[in-house]
């Protein structure tokens, strides 16, 4: 696992060992406040999304700022690591198919309030014969498919299937889940309560459409994860929100006029979707990345001095990837370390 | 972050998915050809930590022959994991900068003959005051950019000026020079050839510089899974750095010396429609950095269109043979950036589990 050189609470955040993923505690509380008031004032919830974060500590935080419907997660894996952190209703975004799969979360389902996805009606018979054989209750929602092809029903499908989940042993139907196109979401719920189900809930949306998900009339639980860290993929449609997470790195080698190396390469940072971006440095970018070790330029011809040992601060592309190859996140104010915590449900990919 | 360990001995179809498998034959044979390659050549392996970064199956390359009797390291975290896993002789690939991290070697060459990385004479002096002042010895390899122009000393007269330092100054000791290369993608192997002999006579140059200037050199240590049979051609190259033959990524599938032995086991779990089929693991999972998207073993015809984050989707050209609930195996395009990602390996062998390895050095960026 990763081995930071562990520093005293209170040490200025530049002294940290890098590569660290270092939390700003003024800008999640800011960004958390913002956003859970936002939605609770449309008069809807927010289930956040802690696999953008995998943190438990964060997850309290999130909570702890009200308005929210429970929380959700996106492999089963996860939802069994919160739940031992006292975390009690769980919505896993997925679909759960596999005999060991299943008994997992009929288990699960005996000690906190968890919902899975379904996508077909095979599906649905093995998740009530799972949960009958446990003795205990399984939400299931339905996830209705905005884009084909990939998981879910198409809206037509949804109330057929919202039935038979509403009239299976051992379930409850918890609504509909969908994800960006809220025209083909809503098309469904129509469907469902014209055939006379009761549609309990209706779960979607993104930190990048937080406040029309809110808004838009149908939605009743806003999925949201990114908005509490956030990213360079949410910043710039959301410029409301503060960059509460950035990489700290260090200068290694420094050889070339414009262009130095630091110590956190794709392994730290995760590139799957973007690269980062150098945070408050204009006219300086980070052009590639090798495995261990990041490029950083001066694209401007600005002047600068990044020295061997230089300090450099990176804002991931995409949080919820970077803090999957972190095992401690460490949480400042005020430019001061204040806490060091576990990215507990990093790695549960199943 | 405990995962699942599944019990010896259970048949792969039982295996809870996704997980990362390791082909224990192909592992082998990999080992054994390394081994055999490199019996009677001066030059030898010295394998990557950063590829599998697991002590357990590195030490295997040692025990099978071929090697140096040690490994290289990206970083100072991942040393101390190989020392604690009992490898007694690494070379830290990465230069070390910080105060921090300079202890931290200082206190590894108690125990292991530690070297690093180094470039830079403030660098040099740093380490050596850490060192003199607790009382030990670590060895500096001087780093020669080639083709990467990343770290490393950009002409020999950087070269003999460090060695200098390193041979005079208490604390350290001058052991050798070493460079890496980026030659990936030339499955031609008069290009790799002659690529290979280009790039890594920089390295070989800036040794026969700094012997010249009177500073003897005791480690060449250059080269990659993709120069594996290019180095021992070169006299004085006498470590290759390789990494990626252990495991292989698809971008070196040419190299059909080496088996494949690091795979992802993935299960379908819906089928949207007749030649799509959706997987449970994703780009969080998989790593897929530069777009290069993993590949499916073994099934003609069917073939990755995208990832998610937490899915894959397959496509396939006629009806799609893969069912919900039928698993699937995956082979990368970037296998150090996936192990980095995974808790553990899952040994197999004829169909069931042999062993299971922590990957021990797993998210060691530091």
């Amino acid at each position: 696992m990763e081995r930071p050189t562990f520093k005293p609470i209170g040490t200025p955040s530049e002294d940290l060992d890098t590569p660290a993923l270092v939390v700003d505690l003024d800008a999640l509380d800011a960004n958390v406040r913002l956003v859970h008031s936002a939605i609770r004032d449309s008069g809807v919830s927010i289930r956040p999304r802690l696999d953008y974060h995998l943190c438990p500590a964060i997850g309290h935080i999130q909570l702890g700022a009200g308005g929210t419907s429970g929380v959700a997660v996106s492999t089963l894996g996860q939802a069994e690591v919160f739940s031992q952190h006292g975390f009690n209703d769980i919505l896993v975004t997925n679909l759960v198919v596999t005999r060991p799969k299943l008994a997992r979360a009929a288990a699960l389902g005996r000690r906190i309030n968890l919902a899975v996805l379904a996508d077909s009606s095979h599906g649905v018979d093995e998740l009530s014969d799972a949960a009958t054989s446990a003795g205990s209750k399984l939400g299931v929602a339905v996830a209705v498919r905005t884009d084909a092809p990939t998981l879910g029903v198409t809206p037509a499908e949804a109330a057929p299937l919202a039935a038979q989940i509403s009239g299976s042993p051992n379930l409850d139907l918890v609504g509909l889940v969908g994800s960006s196109n809220l025209d083909h979401l809503l098309e469904a719920v129509d469907s469902c309560r014209a055939s006379g189900i009761n549609v309990p809930k209706v779960i979607a949306g993104g930190s990048a459409t937080y406040d029309s998900d809110a808004a838009s009339g149908g939605v009743t639980d806003v999925l949201a994860g990114s908005y509490a860290l956030n990213d360079n993929s949410l910043a710039s449609r959301r410029p409301e929100l503060q960059k509460a997470a950035r990489i700290l790195a260090t200068v290694v080698s420094n050889k070339d006029d414009g262009l130095v190396w630091v110590d956190a390469g794709q392994k730290a940072t995760s590139i799957d979707t973007g690269l980062p971006a150098v945070d408050n440095v204009d006219g300086v970018g980070v052009p590639r990345m090798s495995a261990e070790h990041g490029a950083i330029v001066n694209e401007a011809g600005n002047r600068w001095d990044l020295d061997v040992s230089s300090k450099v601060w990176l804002v991931p592309h995409d949080v919820a990837n970077t803090a999957n190859v972190y095992d401690y996140i460490h949480a400042t104010r005020d430019g001061r370390l204040e806490a060091i915590w576990e990215v507990s449900a990093r790695g549960r990919y199943n | 972050m405990t995962s699942y360990i599944p019990t010896l001995g259970t048949p792969i179809s039982e295996l809870e998915t996704p997980a990362l498998v390791l082909d224990l034959d192909a592992l082998e044979h990999n080992y054994e050809y390394i081994a055999s390659l490199y019996a009677d050549t001066a030059c030898k392996m010295r394998e990557h930590a950063k590829n599998v970064k697991t002590p357990a199956v590195l030490r295997k390359q040692i025990e099978a022959g071929g090697t140096v009797g040690g490994v290289c390291a990206a970083k100072v975290s991942e040393a101390e994991v190989m020392v604690e896993g009992g490898i007694t002789d690494i070379l830290i690939t990465s230069q070390a900068v910080t105060e921090d991290k300079i202890a931290r070697i200082c206190s590894m060459a108690r125990a292991a003959d530690v070297k690093v990385a180094i470039d830079d004479p403030r660098n040099v002096q740093l380490i050596s005051d850490i060192s003199s002042r607790s009382g030990t010895d670590v060895g500096l390899v001087i780093e020669v950019n080639t083709s990467m122009n990343r770290a490393g000393i950009r002409g020999p007269d950087e070269g003999i000026n460090l060695a200098r330092m390193a041979t005079d100054l208490p604390g350290v000791n001058f052991k050798g020079v070493m460079s890496h290369q980026s030659i990936t993608g030339e499955p031609d192997r008069e290009t790799r050839f002659s690529h290979g002999r280009h790039w890594m006579q920089v390295c070989v140059d800036a040794k026969r510089a700094i012997e010249d200037a009177g500073f003897p050199v005791e480690i060449v240590s250059t080269g990659e899974t993709y120069t594996i049979d290019v180095a021992p051609e070169m006299p004085e190259v006498n470590e290759v750095q390789g990494g990626t033959y252990a495991l292989m990524n698809t971008t070196s599938a040419y190299m059909e010396e080496f088996q494949f032995a690091g795979k992802v086991l993935s299960t379908v779990v819906s089928r949207p429609d007749g030649n799509t089929a959706i997987g449970d693991v994703g780009y969080r999972a998989l790593a897929a950095p530069n777009g290069v998207l993993p590949s499916v073993e073994n099934e003609p015809g069917v073939s990755v269109e995208s990832l998610a984050p937490d899915h894959i989707v397959l496509k396939s050209d006629g009806q799609m043979p893969l069912n919900v609930g039928d698993q699937f195996l995956l082979l990368s395009a970037q296998q150090d950036i996936l192990v980095n990602r995974w808790d553990q390996f899952i040994g197999i062998r004829n169909g069931v589990v042999e062993d299971v390895w922590p990957i021990l050095a797993r998210g060691c960026h530091h």
